[in-house]
């Protein structure tokens, strides 16, 4: 278990860059866009307002012009309207909102683990340091295993995180913002936003979707265990020579569709909009357990490369 | 048990080539043994299967169990370095230090502190900001730190200049050897070694062609800087290697007893140098 950890550190230090400073940056970024584009609205919003006003009457200036209603800006006005709609609606909104700023950290977490895995069981081979490591007490078997672990749980758990402190962001600017029009923070922003609920949902989102992703990031381990050169060539050949057999021999697109549905998370990343009980329907899902299986054969072949495995 | 390393009958090929054959040998706790042999001899295949790094055929020892049960098994008693080159250039010298301590139980943190603090080396800095020569000082220091029944070092000065290799060779002596380690060096500079070590194994075409204690060098062979009248009669006792430098013929007699050597000339302990010339040469290659 102790082994375990610090194989798991092992892993965090080779990739800091894209383990911990990158979702760090990916938020950030995130962070500063949500902030920068309510503050344009909100600043913007007076002049959008007294531009419209001319718009309609072509030009000329109302003479019955209130000079309130120009700090009614968008957003304050939106967050009125907002208050006013019902919890369903309310959530259903902020599940989207909250959705699409954590949407460039889910991106970034899947090409990372797609670059990490395909490399995890290759550089070290290119670099000749597997000699090194291979010189330490620890099984092949820890070895694989350990970036499993870290591709399933660990970097996904830093990525939420990130997620997490970006919704703290997200929710402390919006009440900022909703306080200066009177809007009731709580009932409008808090409540319906459920944020602890929609970490844990996104917790158990991204241990499915590692399930689920499980053939693929397993069969990047077994690249990376096995290939000579160009480990990348090899994850796309393969499976495109299985389709292309497929097409023209069965004439069928069972392989193809299998490989297009368990590529990306896309569909239960579908899910996770629709709400949070569905991602919940595929824990007991036999495509699931398929997925887990097969990615089960993989690693194990992995393991066994790993063994074999020498310096390039 | 005495023996550390029981190898009997140990093959191991690469589709038609044979990188072992029928290898017998055995090491004994607490020696230095060199494992001498040209490039592509066999030693690096010896070596891998000592170190469960490699499958083979035959029956191995490795200080009682076989090294194929696992190599993971076979680590926590035996060390090895392959080469000084190979530590991975992102790693922190603190993250090698906390890596070890945290996968071998017989990893010393202090003594390999001790001796890093001797270095120009900061736990800071990593592997790739260092000079290949403190690569190999971190390397040894790591390795060195780590108490083990034998140690296994392939060529482990490659590429390094002269003078890392001699202080390399006397930290190894100085820090380390203790009598209840047996050490295990491949190389084929041979002239660097000779000094240190206890037995001689030389390894060509998957064969072994010498295995002997260096005290026992002395009786078995002998160099004879052989008089010049008297080459056609040294010849008849037939020598294992000959070589004419600065006019003269030098001869190498393997098992001929002293006293029919002695009138032909002056007698020499052959250096292994000249030893592993004239082991090798003697098969057709």
């Amino acid at each position: 278990m102790n082994k375990m950890i610090i194989l798991l550190k092992r892993e965090i230090w080779e990739h800091k860059v894209s383990f911990v400073y990158l979702p760090i940056v990916v938020a950030s970024l995130c962070a500063f866009f949500v902030i920068s584009g309510l503050g344009v609205l909100q600043l913007g919003g007076d002049a959008i307002t007294i531009q419209a006003d001319i718009d309609y009457d072509n030009g000329n200036v109302k003479e019955n012009y209130d000079v309130n209603d120009t700090f009614d800006s968008v957003v304050g006005h939106g967050l009125r309207e907002f208050s006013g709609r019902s919890i369903q609606a309310k959530e259903k909104a902020l599940n989207s909102v909250y959705l699409s700023v954590s949407a460039p950290l889910i991106l970034t977490l899947w090409l990372v683990m797609i670059s990490y895995l395909v490399m995890s069981l290759y550089q070290d081979r290119k670099d000749r340091s597997i000699l090194f490591w291979k010189s330490m007490p620890v099984s092949d078997f820890a070895t694989v295993i350990s970036k499993v672990i870290a591709a399933l749980v660990i970097v996904p758990g830093i990525y939420l995180l990130a997620c997490m402190g970006l919704h703290i962001v997200l929710l402390l600017v919006s009440s900022v913002s909703a306080m200066g029009y009177d809007v009731p923070v709580w009932s409008t922003l808090w409540a319906p936003a459920n944020i602890f609920t929609r970490w844990a949902a996104m917790a158990i989102y991204f241990l499915i979707v590692g399930l689920w992703c499980l053939p693929f990031y397993a069969w990047l381990l077994l690249v990376s265990s096995r290939a000579k050169s160009v480990p990348l060539a090899w994850m796309i050949g393969l499976p495109l020579v299985l389709v292309l057999l497929e097409l023209m021999f069965a004439n069928t697109t069972y392989v193809k569709d299998f490989i297009g549905q368990h590529i990306a998370p896309v569909s239960i990343s579908e899910d996770l909009d629709r709400g949070i009980g569905r991602v919940f329907d595929r824990v007991m899902n036999l495509e699931l357990i398929v997925s887990v299986i097969i990615g089960c054969v993989f690693i194990y072949g992995a393991v066994i490369f790993r063994g074999k495995a020498d310096e390039l | 048990m005495s023996e550390v390393v029981l190898a009997k009958g140990v093959s191991k090929s690469y589709g038609d080539f044979k990188a072992l054959d029928d290898v017998s040998f055995t090491i004994e706790k607490g020696s230095i043994v060199g494992l001498i042999g040209p490039n592509g001899a066999g030693k690096t295949s010896a070596l891998k299967s000592i170190l469960g790094l490699t499958e083979f055929d035959g029956q191995l020892e490795v200080l009682g169990t076989d090294p194929r049960k696992g190599r993971h098994h076979v680590m926590e008693r035996v060390c090895f370095i392959a080469d000084v080159g190979v530590l991975p250039r992102w790693l922190k010298v603190s993250e090698a230090l906390d890596y070890i301590e945290g996968v071998h139980a017989g990893f010393s943190r202090e003594k390999a502190e001790t001796m890093l603090a001797e270095t120009n080396i900061s736990p800071k800095q990593k592997v790739k900001q260092l000079s290949k020569g403190m690569v190999t000082q971190l390397h040894l220091a790591l390795i060195l730190s780590i108490s083990v029944d034998l140690l296994v070092l392939d060529e482990p000065t490659l590429g390094l200049d002269i003078l890392y290799r001699k202080s390399f060779y006397d930290q190894l002596l100085n820090d380390y050897f203790d009598h209840d380690t047996s050490i295990i060096i491949s190389t084929h500079q041979v002239e660097e070694i000779e000094t240190l070590l206890s037995h001689l194994l030389f390894i060509d075409q998957g064969k072994i062609v010498l295995d002997s204690p260096m005290d026992d060098l002395a009786d078995t062979f002998c160099e004879v800087i052989v008089r010049p009248e008297l080459t056609d009669k040294a010849m008849g006792l037939n020598p294992i290697h000959t070589r004419e430098s600065l006019g003269r013929k030098s001869m190498i007699f393997e098992n001929v007893d002293r006293s029919y050597l002695a009138p032909l000339g002056e007698l020499h302990v052959p250096s292994v140098a000249d030893l592993f010339v004239a082991k090798l040469q003697r098969k057709p290659r």
